[in-house]
């Protein structure tokens, strides 16, 4: 019996071990067929920013694998943090295969770059069926010393203009603004009469932030006439802080802030308190990007149902209409050497960069899978609103990996449902008529990229003091020397030797 | 003969190692349970260090230590010819100086008010309560000041406005910045400040108090004569601490209330090394930056611990 008890005892654990040797071979080779696979695929490392919450959802991804024939490995940085990230790789050299840069971000890559950190990919291009036929304009706007290193992601030239509340002009019975004075004219009578008509003195013309770029002040520097950072004049560079133009601008603000038609904090506002007030109903004009009028407007919408918006972008000036413009890229993708150790390998990855721009890629990239995030009526693309917190979750992330979209005949066209989003991508178009350029561009200065941070930071300071009277015009002009003897000089010089060259 | 002439030596050299071994081997658990530590502070705080040599370098991060061209003093050069180094210097100093007048007193105070506390129960919650502001970051308290003290709509100037008074500018005005900041501090370490100070006074002798009491000392005597004096030599070595922190005024903080309008008060050495150093890579003028203010700061404690001693009580070291 006891003998028996101990070989049944023997004989069940044996089954447990050869099951469990069983079942690890099992998986092992699973595995290792796993293993094999990604190995026949060329495995290409990403960095991108994420400008929302969470990552792209994997079944895209691997559906994007598949198309592709790649193996991804991408690395989502959140986009707030990016420029420490990318920096901090730069400096360890931990850089992916294909890493993506800012435009902003740029200029202080451009050393690196010369010293031979990526690979120049220019004389590839012509090798791929979607790559050759990238933008030779925009690419030489990326060039450093005229040569290409990188893979540009897209943007169009200028979508500044003014929002305003079109129920608050009505209530006054206004106009929208056509000119500059009439513009004034708007943000006194919406601060100092009552467009909300509920009786309280609790509303103010225009609502700004801690920006003098992206916030109005430079948009409302064009409708004055002022160049678009430089302007190349008598044989010479000259930065826009030195033209009358600019002083306008600053006189035009000032007043804007003596009347108090502006939020008197505007130069410690973020962005986030900049749209509340004018979501909540405290401010009625927002100058800045023109597509933002959907989110804005749906926004306020919930606070007031009442609330309705329209978008204004021919504002004419003393010298008729203008408006500033950026570089046509957002930022691009370059390639990292260390990452990337030989030619065929760098081959494999633009091939991946290549390969993304076809229909079903690039389709699959920026609207997702039809059915899920969107539908087709005929050969447009319809975007319900029921899904769009789902394309927010599963598909908008992987814009980041577009290149070149815009001008991508491959990916469909959107039937525009929101009348508003519609008017301001009419109105950005319509931009490009007058856009006013920045001349210097494409052009070469070493001591721009050393010490732009903290010029610009001497000209910004100045600047918001004029505005908020702690500082006559005496004393800016103090400031642009100092700014001309910190380095200013030099860079007026590069410019201008490159400039005229 | 030869076996005879033995060198003093050469016999003590071998006594000495094997009394190093004995010891080791008759401690060698609390060797082991120092170890870690050691390696923290070997890896962390004085393997780094050798990266400090770049301070001396046109360093460029793909070209490595080794690559990169040396330039001598050149970086300290320009920091010290900067036409804005003596203004960032100085209102660093006058933020430290702030930190020492208003903030370091108050914990020192707070405790003795929480000492004299006679209910327990009351004295742990007061406790806890004024410790939690120190587990919030500065962009909390920040973002709750702002909101606090905006023109547009901010509570502070609302009241004001309700008595009458006229609008102040908080957040924009240079003179404002030093209080907010300095009350800022307060409000988020005073209480976390205190602990210390308790610790020692809860090693004070109570019968020490029952002899004064006996004398007929009051409570305000019995803080003079007893409290105080027994927790004098923490109070030193916070202070002297304190001191070597002099350029440790918190970047985070100062970063986040430096805006436009008060940069000529407000940019210290630690924002000017992000601004003018970091931002645009310049990772060698950093350094050169960074290690100016250790030298300070070691200066500091050196002569704080030198100045102690002088008064007769002990230093840190």
């Amino acid at each position: 019996m006891f003998l028996k008890d101990v070989i049944s005892r023997k004989k069940r654990i044996c089954g447990i071990v050869m099951a469990a040797i069983f079942l690890s071979s099992c998986s092992n080779q699973t595995g290792s067929e796993v293993f094999e696979k990604s190995q026949s695929r060329p495995v290409i490392t990403i960095m991108a920013p994420l400008h929302f919450p969470q990552g792209p959802d994997s079944s895209l991804v691997q559906q994007l694998e598949e198309m592709t024939g790649t193996t991804l490995m991408i690395d989502w940085v959140p986009d707030e943090i990016y420029t420490d990230k990318m920096n901090a790789a730069l400096t360890m050299n931990s850089l992916k295969k294909a890493t993506f840069v800012k435009y902003t971000d740029y200029i202080f890559l451009k050393s690196a770059i010369r010293s031979g950190m990526f690979w120049e990919v220019g004389p590839y291009l012509d090798e791929y069926p979607n790559l050759r036929r990238l933008n030779d304009n925009i690419l030489s706007q990326t060039a450093v010393d005229g040569k290409i290193y990188g893979l540009y992601t897209e943007r169009p030239s200028s979508r500044q203009g003014v929002i305003l509340r079109e129920d608050w002009l009505e209530n006054l019975q206004l106009e929208a603004p056509k000119t500059v004075d009439q513009l004034y004219n708007v943000l006194k009578q919406f601060t100092v009469k009552d467009p909300d008509q509920n009786g309280k003195d609790d509303t103010f013309g225009l609502t700004d932030r801690n920006d003098l770029v992206f916030g109005a002040f430079k948009t409302l520097s064009s409708y004055f006439g002022t160049p678009n950072n430089w302007i190349a004049q008598d044989h010479q560079i000259i930065p826009e802080f030195e033209t009358t133009q600019y002083r306008d601008t600053m006189n035009f603000m000032k007043k804007l802030y003596d009347e108090k038609l502006i939020n008197q904090d505007f130069v410690v506002t973020s962005k986030d308190i900049q749209r509340n007030m004018l979501i909540s109903g405290k401010a009625g004009v927002y100058i800045g990007s023109m597509t933002d009028v959907q989110r804005l407007s749906n926004e306020a919408k919930q606070f007031n149902p009442e609330a309705r918006f329209t978008v204004v972008n021919r504002i004419e000036g003393p010298e008729g209409y203008k408006v500033w413009s950026i570089p046509n890229f957002n930022g691009l993708f370059l390639f990292s050497k260390s990452a990337i150790k030989t030619e065929n390998e760098l081959k494999q990855v633009l091939n991946f960069f290549d390969r993304t721009m076809e229909a079903d890629a690039a389709n699959l990239m920026k609207y997702g899978i039809e059915g899920r995030h969107y539908t087709l009526a005929g050969k447009e693309v319809q975007l319900p609103v029921k899904n769009e917190q789902l394309r927010i979750d599963e598909v908008s992330p992987l814009y980041s990996l577009m290149i070149a979209d815009l001008s991508n005949p491959n990916l469909m066209q959107v039937a525009q449902e929101d009348p508003l989003l519609a008017l301001a991508e009419k109105l950005s178009v319509d931009n490009e008529k007058f856009i006013v350029k920045d001349p210097t561009v494409n052009l070469e200065s070493v001591a721009f990229d050393e010490h732009s941070e903290d010029l610009n930071q001497i000209i910004s300071d100045a600047t918001y003091q004029y505005i908020l009277g702690q500082m006559d015009e005496a004393g800016f002009n103090q400031e642009i020397e100092k700014w001309r003897r910190s380095g200013g000089e030099q860079i007026i010089e590069e410019y201008t030797k490159s400039y005229f060259e | 003969m030869r076996e005879v002439i033995v060198h003093p030596e050469q016999v003590q050299a071998p006594r000495t190692g094997s009394g190093i071994t004995r010891r080791l081997r008759r401690n060698i658990w609390l060797y082991v349970m120092v170890l870690p530590g050691l390696l923290y502070f070997l890896i962390f705080k004085y393997a780094p260090m050798f990266g400090l040599i770049i301070a001396f370098q046109d360093f460029k991060p793909f070209k490595g230590i080794k690559g990169s061209e040396w330039v001598g003093f050149e970086h300290f050069n320009r920091l010290f010819t900067e036409p804005d180094f003596l203004n960032i210097l100085s209102n660093t100093l006058i933020l430290f100086g702030f930190n020492l007048l208003f903030y370091f007193p108050i914990p020192i105070v707070l405790a003795l008010m929480l000492n004299e506390l006679r209910m327990n129960s009351f004295k742990r919650l007061f406790q806890t309560l004024i410790y939690l502001p120190h587990f919030m970051s500065w962009v909390i308290i920040v973002s709750i000041s702002y909101v606090m003290l905006t023109m547009d709509g901010g509570i502070v100037n609302a009241v004001l406005e309700q008595f009458g008074l006229e609008k102040i500018n908080f957040l924009l005005s240079p003179e404002w910045f030093r209080p907010t900041y300095i009350l800022q501090v307060i409000w988020r370490e005073a209480g976390w400040g205190t602990i210390i100070y308790l610790a020692a006074m809860a090693a004070i002798d109570p019968q020490l108090y029952e002899a004064a009491r006996m004398d007929g000392a009051g409570r305000v005597q019995q803080i003079w004569h007893i409290t105080l004096p027994a927790i004098r030599s923490v109070i030193i070595v916070l202070l002297i601490l304190k001191i070597g922190d002099v350029l440790e005024l918190g970047f985070e903080h100062v970063y986040l209330l430096l805006n436009a309008m008060n940069r000529d008060v407000a940019e210290i050495i630690d924002t000017y090394v992000y601004t003018a150093g970091l931002k645009q890579g310049k990772f060698s003028y950093s350094t050169a930056i960074g290690l100016f203010k250790s030298v300070i700061g070691l200066v500091m404690v050196i002569s704080a611990n030198k100045l102690s001693k002088k008064f007769g009580s002990e230093g840190i070291y």
